[in-house]
C-alpha cells in the first residue's frame, strides 16, 4: 500500500534520515521503532509531507506522492495523529472532530463518520461542547485519534500515542487500534516503548540515527538482541 | 459636558472604523503571523482610488467602493503570494519588505497626485443627524458605524459557523495540525488576506467621506491601525474592534482638550498608559 | 587584549584619514553626498546596537534623531544655550526615553512584532508632539547658520567642518560597536538573540541587556541627529522626527545584512549614494520617480536575498563547497531472511 523508496531528508544543512525505505502492506500493523531522536517523527512528517523533502520516492496506492502538499496527503487517504496530539484548543471536541472531516471527500458522511467514532470513544460523546484544550492527556489522544479517523483514511499512521498516558489509558488506545485493524485499517504505529510495540505490531523497522537498522516480523524481533543494542547502543 | 458627550459619542463612531482598519490586520495575522508594515499605505492607495474613480468617472465614493475592493483585493493577493509568502519563515525580513513596500507605495502616490491634500466629495457631505437634542453628528460617520458593526456580524457568522471560517480558526490555533486535517493552509492564507484587503477598501471608502487625504499619510493610519490591534492582543477581533472605539474617543475627547497638532497625540498616551499597566494589551494573554 | 585594541584603533584611524582626504578632494556635489553617507553610516551602526546585536527590530529611534537635531538648535536659537550644551542634553534625554522604551516592551517577553509596534507608535507620537510643539520648531523648523571657524590657524570652511563631525562620528558608532561585540554586554545580547530561553535559564538578564544596548544605541543616535543638523543647517521635522528617516536606514542595513558589523556599512554605502545619484538623474523628469524606483530595488533585493548581502554571499560560497556526510550506522541486513 506505501512503499517508500531512498529517502533522505534533513533540516537545512542537518541530515536527519538517510536512504529510508519501507514498506506497508494492505491491512498490515506495521511499527517504525528506535530510540529518541532517532529520526521516526521526521519520517512520518516526511510520509505527510509536513516536511518538503526532496531525494526519495513515496508511492501510495500505486500513486506517486512524493511531491505532494500535506493536505493533498490526507486527501490521499493518509491520515497522521501527530506525536502531542496537536489539537484545536479553543475549539470544541465536537468541532475539532468536524475539522477531521475537512476533505471534500469526507464531508458528506461526517455525520455517520462522527458517530462511529463516538461509538469507538464513547468518552468523546461525554464531552462533546468541552475544549479540547481543557481534555485530559487520554481524552486528547482519543480525540486525536477520532479527528484522524474523520477523514476517513485508508492508512492511519500514529506518531507516539502512548507518551505521557496512564496504563489504562494507553490499554484503551491500543485496543481501539485493535479494533480499527480487525475492520480493516492499514496502520502505521511510531513507538519508543519496545516492549509495548512489538506486542502490538506485525512487522516493523528499526530506525537507529536516521537509518534503517534493522526491520522484520515483530516476532522475531522480541529475541533478538541486536534490537535492544539499536536501542541502548550509542 | 455637552461638547464632551458630542465627542464621545463622534469617538465611537469613528472609533469603529478605526477598529475596522485594525480587524483587517487582526484577520491577516491570526492566518498567518505577518504584520504589513504598509497596511495604511494600502488604504490611503484606496483612497486615491475612489479620488480617481471621482475625477475621471464622477463615482461617489459609497459606489466606486465596489470596483475597488476587488482590485484591491486582487493586488494583495498578488503581492503576498509572490513577495511575502516566500519569505514568511523570516518574520524580521517579511516586516522590513513591507516598509519597503510602504516606500513604492507612498512615493508612487506623491508622484501621482503631488503633495496637496485633496477631497472627494460623496452625497452625505455636510449631511448631519440630530440625536434627541444633545448631540448632532455626520451622517458619514453613522454610516460609518453601522457598515462596520454589520460587517463584523458578517464576519463573525462566517468565522464561527461556516466549514471555511472553521478552517482558518484551525490555521489560526495549529497551521500544521491544520494542514494533518486536509486544510490547504497556504490557500487559506491567501483568500483571508484578499478578504482583509476588501475590508481594507471599505474602511477607506467609509472614512474618506468628508476627510482630506494626502498621499504620505500612510504611515499614521497603520499607527492609528496598529493601537487597536495590540490593545485587542492582536488575534481577538472583538477586542480590536472595541480597542478601536477606545482609540476613537481618545481622539476625538483629546481634539476637545488640545487644540492644535497635539490633540492627535492623545491617542497615543492612552495607548502607551494602557501598555504600562496591561502590557498584552486589554484582552491580550501574556506569553 | 589592549595590544589588539591599540592594533585595531590604529587602523582605524588610518582608514578614518585615508577617507577624509579622500572625500575633501572631491568635487562639492560629491562630497556632500560622502558627508551625509557617512552620518547615515554612522546612524545605521547605532541603530544596528539594537537591532543588529540585539536582534529588535526598533521604528521608533526617530525620536532620539530628532531630538539630536532639534533640541540644540531650539536651545540655541530661543534660549542662547550653546549647541554643545544642547547636544549633552538631548543626548540624556534620549536615554532616559530610551531606558523608558526598553522597560515599556521588554519588562515581559512579548515578542519582536510587539516592540516593533510599540516603537513604531512612540515614533510618531514623537513626530507629532515635535510638529505640535513651537519650542522645537512646529511644523516649519529651525534654521542655524553656521560659520566657518578657524581651528589651529586652519580655516575650516562649513562643509569641511560636517565632512570631520560626519568622519568622527561614523567612526566612533563602529569604534562602539566593536568594541561592544567583544565585551561581555555583547555577549549576553547575542545569547539572548540566539536563545531567550536559554539565555535567561544561565543568568542573563533580559531587561538589564536590552536596555543598556538601547540606552547606548539612543545616545548614540541623538548625536547623529545633531551632526545631521549641522550638516543641513535648516532642520526640517519632517525628515528628522519621521519614522520614515530611520525606515530607509533600517532598509538599507537590512540590505547590507541586519546581524553583522560590516552589513550596515556595506548596505548604506552602497545603496545612500545610488538613491541620491539616481535623484539627481532623474528629479527633473518626474518628482518621486527616483523614490519609487529605489524602493521597488530595495523590495526586490529583500525578496530575492533575504539574509541580505552579506548572508547571500556567505550562502554562494558554501554552495561552492558541497560536503557529503560519512555513514554513520553500518547497514543490518534484515534478521528474517537469515532465518531466526
Amino acid at each position: 500500500m506505501l512503499e517508500l523508496t531512498g529517502l533522505y531528508a534533513g533540516y537545512g544543512d542537518l541530515e536527519v534520515l538517510r536512504d529510508v525505505s519501507l514498506t506497508i502492506g494492505q491491512g498490515e500493523i506495521v511499527g517504525l521503532l528506535g530510540a529518541n531522536n532517532a529520526g521516526k517523527t521526521t519520517l512520518v512528517n516526511c510520509i505527510s509531507r509536513i516536511i518538503p523533502w526532496q531525494r526519495g520516492v513515496c508511492k501510495f496506492e500505486g500513486r506517486d506522492i512524493s511531491r505532494l502538499a500535506p493536505h493533498e496527503v490526507t486527501e490521499c487517504g493518509i491520515s497522521q495523529v501527530p506525536e502531542g496530539r496537536q489539537l484545536f484548543p479553543a475549539m470544541t471536541v465536537w468541532e475539532n472532530l468536524m475539522m477531521g472531516g475537512f476533505p471534500s471527500k469526507a464531508r458528506a458522511q461526517r455525520a455517520k463518520t462522527i458517530e462511529y467514532v463516538f461509538g469507538l470513544f464513547p468518552r468523546l460523546l461525554e464531552r462533546r461542547t468541552q475544549f479540547a484544550g481543557t481534555l485530559s492527556g487520554g481524552e486528547q489522544q482519543m480525540l486525536a485519534i477520532g479527528r484522524a479517523l474523520m477523514s476517513g483514511p485508508q492508512l492511519l499512521v500514529l506518531d507516539e500515542p502512548s507518551l505521557g498516558l496512564s496504563p489504562r489509558f494507553v490499554q484503551t488506545i491500543f485496543e481501539a487500534m485493535a479494533a480499527l485493524h480487525r475492520e480493516g485499517l492499514t496502520i502505521l504505529l511510531v513507538e519508543q516503548n519496545l516492549n509495548v510495540a512489538l506486542k502490538n505490531v506485525q512487522r516493523c523497522y528499526v530506525l537507529e540515527r536516521g537509518e534503517v537498522a534493522i526491520s522484520g516480523r515483530a516476532e522475531d524481533m522480541r529475541h533478538d538482541p541486536a534490537v535492544r543494542k539499536a536501542y541502548l547502543g550509542n | 459636558m455637552d461638547i464632551l458627550l458630542q465627542a464621545v459619542i463622534q469617538g465611537v463612531l469613528i472609533g469603529s472604523t478605526y477598529g475596522l482598519i485594525a480587524l483587517s490586520m487582526g484577520l491577516i495575522y491570526s492566518v498567518s503571523g505577518i504584520t504589513n508594515f504598509a497596511h495604511g499605505d494600502l488604504m490611503v492607495l484606496c483612497m486615491f482610488g475612489a479620488y480617481t474613480l471621482f475625477a475621471i468617472l464622477g463615482l461617489d465614493p459609497y459606489i466606486s467602493i465596489l470596483v475597488i475592493a476587488p482590485t484591491i483585493a486582487i493586488t494583495t493577493f498578488l503581492l503576498y503570494k509572490y513577495l511575502i509568502q516566500p519569505i514568511s519563515s523570516q518574520q524580521l525580513m517579511v516586516i522590513q519588505l513591507t516598509l519597503g513596500l510602504m516606500f513604492v507605495i507612498q512615493n508612487l502616490l506623491l508622484m501621482a497626485y503631488g503633495g496637496n491634500f485633496q477631497r472627494v466629495p460623496s452625497v452625505l457631505d455636510g449631511d448631519v443627524m440630530v440625536i434627541g437634542d444633545f448631540a448632532v453628528i455626520q451622517s458619514s460617520l453613522f454610516v460609518s458605524f453601522v457598515t462596520t458593526w454589520v460587517l463584523a456580524a458578517i464576519l463573525f457568522w462566517l468565522l464561527g459557523r461556516t466549514d471555511f471560517g472553521r478552517g482558518v480558526r484551525a490555521v489560526h490555533q495549529n497551521a500544521r495540525a491544520a494542514a494533518l486535517v486536509g486544510v490547504n493552509v497556504r490557500r487559506t492564507q491567501l483568500i483571508v488576506v484578499s478578504l482583509s484587503a476588501a475590508i481594507l477598501a471599505v474602511s477607506a471608502s467609509l472614512l474618506v467621506s468628508g476627510r482630506a487625504i494626502h498621499p504620505s499619510e500612510g504611515l499614521h493610519y497603520t499607527v492609528v491601525a496598529l493601537m487597536p490591534f495590540v490593545l485587542g492582543g492582536m488575534s481577538n477581533l472583538l477586542s480590536i474592534l472595541i480597542s478601536g472605539t477606545i482609540i476613537g474617543v481618545a481622539e476625538t475627547v483629546g481634539n476637545v482638550y488640545l487644540n492644535g497638532p497635539l490633540g492627535f497625540a492623545v491617542p497615543y498616551i492612552v495607548f502607551i498608559l494602557i501598555l504600562i499597566f496591561r502590557p498584552q494589551g486589554l484582552f491580550g494573554a501574556r506569553s | 587584549m589592549s595590544k589588539e585594541i591599540s592594533y585595531a584603533a590604529a587602523r582605524g584611524l588610518v582608514a578614518v584619514l585615508t577617507v577624509g582626504v579622500i572625500v575633501s578632494a572631491m568635487p562639492e556635489y560629491y562630497s556632500g553626498i560622502a558627508t551625509k553617507t557617512l552620518i547615515f553610516i554612522g546612524l545605521a551602526m547605532a541603530w544596528n546596537i539594537v537591532g543588529g546585536i540585539g536582534g529588535q527590530l526598533s521604528l521608533g529611534h526617530s525620536v532620539f534623531i530628532g531630538l539630536g537635531a532639534l533640541l540644540p538648535a531650539a536651545m540655541l536659537l530661543k534660549l542662547s544655550v550653546p549647541l554643545w550644551v544642547g547636544i549633552v542634553c538631548a543626548a540624556m534625554i534620549s536615554s532616559l526615553i530610551g531606558a523608558g522604551l526598553s522597560w515599556l516592551t521588554f519588562r515581559f517577553r512579548l515578542g519582536h512584532l510587539y516592540f516593533a509596534l510599540v516603537t513604531l507608535a512612540v515614533g510618531e507620537l514623537g513626530r507629532i508632539i515635535v510638529i505640535g510643539t513651537e519650542f522645537l520648531g512646529g511644523a516649519s523648523g529651525l534654521l542655524v547658520q553656521y560659520k566657518p571657524r578657524s581651528v589651529l590657524g586652519v580655516q575650516l570652511s562649513v562643509a569641511t567642518q560636517s565632512l570631520i563631525f560626519a568622519l568622527a562620528f561614523a567612526a566612533l558608532t563602529i569604534a562602539v560597536t566593536y568594541y561592544l561585540l567583544q565585551s561581555k554586554l555583547g555577549f549576553r545580547l547575542r545569547a539572548l538573540k540566539g536563545n531567550e530561553d536559554a539565555a535567561q535559564a544561565i543568568g542573563i538578564d533580559l531587561l538589564r541587556s536590552k536596555t543598556a544596548a538601547m540606552v547606548i544605541s539612543a545616545v548614540l543616535s541623538s548625536l547623529g541627529g545633531s551632526v545631521f543638523a549641522q550638516y543641513n543647517g535648516f532642520v526640517d521635522p519632517e525628515v528628522v522626527a519621521s519614522p520614515i528617516l530611520i525606515i530607509s536606514i533600517i532598509l538599507f542595513t537590512a540590505i547590507g545584512g541586519v546581524g553583522t558589523i560590516w552589513g550596515p556599512v556595506l548596505g548604506v554605502a552602497i545603496l545612500f549614494p545610488f538613491g541620491e545619484v539616481l535623484r539627481g538623474i532623474l528629479a527633473n523628469s518626474l518628482p518621486g520617480l527616483h523614490l519609487v524606483i529605489f524602493g521597488a530595488t530595495l523590495v526586490a533585493i529583500i525578496r530575492l536575498m533575504p539574509n541580505g548581502l552579506v548572508g547571500w554571499l556567505k550562502s554562494k560560497m558554501r554552495f561552492l563547497r558541497e560536503r557529503r556526510l560519512p555513514r554513520a550506522v553500518p547497514r543490518h541486513a534484515s534478521r528474517s531472511q537469515e532465518g531466526l
